[in-house]
């Protein structure tokens, strides 16, 4: 016997059953039998809901309907549903009740009339039939527990779906996950990236409608009617007070650069003017301190030295010959010894003495005078020279004039007159006066101007950092979504070839369930196919005629009843090789649709080896075939059970049921008795 | 018919060779759920008279012991040349599609050298085969040999595959 075994099943409220009906499990094979609409999907669709939460096929079938509509609840009953299964789990019994709507329903468990916490329930339920979570519980039951009718062609027809079916059969759903993980990431980075590619485009635009507005700004602030008018106004008053010779010519476009250029030049033609005004006051102060001419000075100077040498030549001989003759004097001639006329001698010789003194006087004056002489002269030469080198300054200021005037401005005339050197000076007062008025004028012009540049300088430098800031996101991101797509690419690769390896070691499953129901006198093996199909992995069904080596998808040459042996070969494959532990029942929701007698039997034949192996639950509308499959399905051994629940009818109430237990076949052995 | 006799008792059918007048010698298998009658024929024109008359042997073997066994006969023919034209294999076809009584199994040249062909050939009347087992793969090792194996670089692979590890959502570097 299987473990854990499904016991009973029990409904309220849910899908058909509007009262309590109570549907006995307890047996390795359970056929439920009844004509359409009288409530076998119900008890499917109970087992599902209590296992799964959810009904995703209804779900499905109520899109787009208001949520009033509720697709669990039964339409003659108030609700909440309720379904309740019990379970004997190696002799322990356990409750689960599901209780709720299609919006939700609560789990809650029993063993030995103690309830488990709420939160702990599913985890349970889980774990009693060996998944992870209620997730891999609910993915394995709706994988390979249950059989939904319009699943099993779902599953043929979505390849996609039935990849993921495999994948979840190997133990592989991570695989999968991954590879859908690495789609999803790839998919958001590309959006991302569009968003980037968005945002940087915008960021580009508004940087060059900055950079461009930056450029308007600037000429508007040259151009501008407010500040055109006060530099014409500037203009037609400053040209009224300069004096004759020296005017400013009015153009078309005055602006503030011109009017800068214009500044500067009026700067540098002061500035010359300055210069040769300077040199030729110099020269005039020069010219007027050299009174005499050095030649004249000179001239003098030579006749001072000539009088002063004989001067100095004469008196110092006379004053010691009479300095001596005084001294020699008396009553008598020294040499002779006769008297002389001493007073009269002294006199004469003090009168000579006198002589020569103012002699001395007389030289040492005019030595005086040449010395004077000789200074004024040094003097002289030094003017003259300084004169010399003025004169050189003049010239050379007169001709940076010149220069200046020569090469003009456009908004400034100065007549020729001007550039004399000798006007230069009255050149500056007129031109410093313009200049410092212009200048005030520029200032206040450019204060006004330069607040809205720098507005706009301040905006189109903003842009351009934003730009930047948004264009090395999108470059880095660019590098990201590219790994991410190669990474997507590579996942699926690496899914398909994982799946394909445990594929080929999968499919003998398949044929082993296919070779007993033969559908097809070609067409007579069935074989699966990976395939990428817009670039999702994709299990593709084939079937194959080894006569003529012709492979072909069933769904083009099969018909539908043997479209329906396929279905049924990859569910039963798929849930004959799920991973230990798993699923000890199966659910087979009429799964003899469209088939034939021959067909039929095999799958009798099929249910009587999956019997060994799970807690067999199969419904069926057809009554020959359920009688077919109650012969074949007759215990034949005290260990095997076979009950039948007849659905006999549908009322409001919900469906009426009878059930009874098929006797046990005793199969006298003839080979026995034949002494085989 | 001895690989038959050892395919059958293999799957644990009890297996006897017996003798009918329609077909000699015949295999016998029987299990709780089947008895099935095996024989090989080489003629395709007596086949539909040959199948009748062991069938109706095959019935009268099994009406001596009381049971639902009736409902659980089959004969299977082994014809040792293949049909030569359509008609034979319609007739195949027909005598396969025939239920009353017997089911029955039309299979032909089954090589005697491979038990594979023959045990598919009998496959809907042994038991089913054990699972296939397959061994315990650790899905992001293999993605990850994958991966590199497919040149993704290894540290947007690794990175991806912790991301994944850890929160079941890949990340890329």
């Amino acid at each position: 016997m299987t473990s854990p075994r499904l016991l009973w099943l029990e409904l309220e409220a849910f899908r058909g059953a509007a009262e309590t009906l109570r549907v006995d499990l307890d047996a390795d094979v359970v056929l439920i039998r009844g004509d359409n609409g009288f409530g076998k999907t119900t008890v499917v669709e109970g087992l599902l809901w209590l296992f799964c939460g959810e009904l995703r096929h209804l779900a499905e079938r109520t899109q787009g309907m208001r949520r009033t509509e509720d697709p669990i609840v039964n339409r003659y009953s108030t609700g909440p549903a309720r379904v309740r299964l019990s379970i004997d789990v190696d002799g322990e019994v356990w409750e689960f009740e599901r209780k709720g709507r299609a919006a939700g329903g609560a789990l809650t468990a029993w063993t030995g009339g103690i309830a488990l916490p709420e939160s702990e329930s599913p985890d349970q339920l889980a774990r009693l039939f060996g998944e992870f979570n209620p997730g891999s519980l609910s993915n394995a039951v709706s994988t390979w527990g249950v059989l939904r009718q319009d699943a099993i062609r779902a599953a043929l027809e979505g390849g996609a779906a039935m990849h993921d079916r495999l994948a979840a059969v190997v133990g592989l759903e991570r695989v999968s996950l991954f590879a859908e993980s690495a789609a999803r990431v790839a998919k958001e980075l590309a959006q991302e990236l569009k968003r980037l590619e968005v945002m940087c485009s915008e960021a580009r635009s508004k940087s060059d409608s900055a950079t461009e507005a930056l450029g308007e700004a600037r000429a508007l602030a040259d151009t501008a009617p407010a500040v055109r008018d006060v530099l014409q106004a500037q203009f037609v008053r400053a040209s009224a007070s300069l004096p004759e010779g020296l005017s400013l010519r009015s153009i078309e476009v005055l602006t503030l650069d011109a009017l800068a250029q214009l500044i500067s030049h009026l700067s540098t033609l002061i500035s010359a003017a300055s210069l040769t005004s300077d040199a030729d006051r110099e020269v005039g102060l020069l010219d007027q301190a050299s009174a005499h001419s050095l030649a004249e000075l000179e001239s003098s100077l030579a006749v001072a030295q000539q009088s002063a040498q004989e001067l100095t030549a004469r008196s110092p001989v006379r004053a010691q010959m009479a300095t001596s003759a005084l001294q020699l004097l008396g009553p008598t001639c020294p040499v002779c010894g006769q008297p002389i006329d001493e007073d009269s001698i002294r006199r004469h010789l003090e009168e000579l003495l006198l002589a020569a003194t103012e002699d001395t006087q007389a030289a040492n004056a005019a030595q005086q005078a040449v010395a004077d002489a000789q200074a004024t002269v040094a003097d002289a030469r030094a003017l003259e020279a300084r004169r010399r080198t003025a004169l050189q300054r003049l010239d050379s200021a007169t001709s940076s004039l010149v220069d200046v005037v020569t090469v003009g401005e456009p908004l400034l005339s100065v007549a020729q007159e001007w550039v004399r050197a000798d006007h230069a000076s009255s050149l500056l007062g007129p031109v410093n006066d313009l200049l410092e008025d212009l200048r005030r004028t520029h200032l206040a012009l450019q204060q006004t101007a330069g607040d809205r540049l720098a507005e706009a300088e301040a905006t189109a430098e903003s842009a351009s950092a934003y730009l930047r800031q948004v264009t090395s996101e999108f470059e880095e991101l660019r590098a990201r979504s590219s790994r991410a797509q190669s990474l997507d690419a590579a996942a699926h690769a690496a899914a398909q070839r994982i799946v394909e390896r445990a594929l080929a070691r999968i499919s003998p499953s398949f044929s082993e369930v296919f070779d007993r129901l033969a559908p097809h006198p070609t067409f007579t093996q069935l074989r699966t196919r990976q395939d990428v199909f817009y670039g999702r992995n994709q299990v593709v069904p084939e079937v194959y005629d080894p006569e003529r080596n012709i492979a072909a998808n069933p769904l083009l040459v099969y018909s539908e009843g043997q479209l329906n042996v396929v279905a049924l070969s990859y569910f039963l494959g798929l849930a004959l090789n799920s991973r230990e532990g798993s699923l000890p029942f199966m659910v087979l929701d009429d799964p003899l649709q469209a088939m034939d007698v021959l067909s039929v039997l095999g799958f009798a034949d099929l249910c009587r080896r999956i019997r060994e192996q799970r807690q067999l639950i199969v419904t069926t509308h057809d009554r020959r075939f359920a009688e077919v499959l109650l012969r074949k399905l007759a215990p034949r051994q005290d260990t095997e059970r076979t009950v039948v629940v007849e659905f006999e009818g549908w009322t409001r109430e919900g469906p009426r049921i009878k059930t009874s237990e098929v006797p046990l076949a005793d199969v006298l052995p003839i080979l026995r008795e034949r002494g085989a | 018919m001895q690989n038959f006799a050892d395919v059958f008792r293999s799957s644990g059918y009890a297996v006897d060779f017996g003798h009918f007048e329609a077909a000699e010698p015949v295999l016998l298998a029987e299990s709780p759920y089947a008895l099935v009658c095996c024989f090989e024929a080489s003629e395709w024109g007596d086949l539909l008279q040959r199948v009748s008359d062991v069938q109706a042997e095959l019935t009268q073997l099994a009406a001596r012991a009381p049971s639902p066994r009736r409902w659980d006969l089959y004969v299977v023919v082994h014809m040792l040349t293949r049909a030569p034209g359509p008609a034979e294999e319609a007739l195949a076809e027909a005598i396969e599609a025939d239920t009353r009584y017997t089911r029955k199994f039309i299979r032909m040249t089954i090589p005697r050298d491979d038990l594979k062909p023959l045990e598919t050939a009998l496959r809907p009347l042994l038991p089913l085969r054990p699972a296939a087992v397959f061994d315990l793969i650790e899905p992001v090792e293999a993605l990850r040999r994958e991966l590199y194996d497919l040149d993704v670089p290894h540290g947007v692979a690794d990175v991806a595959l912790a991301a994944f590890v850890q929160n079941d959502e890949v990340e890329v570097p």
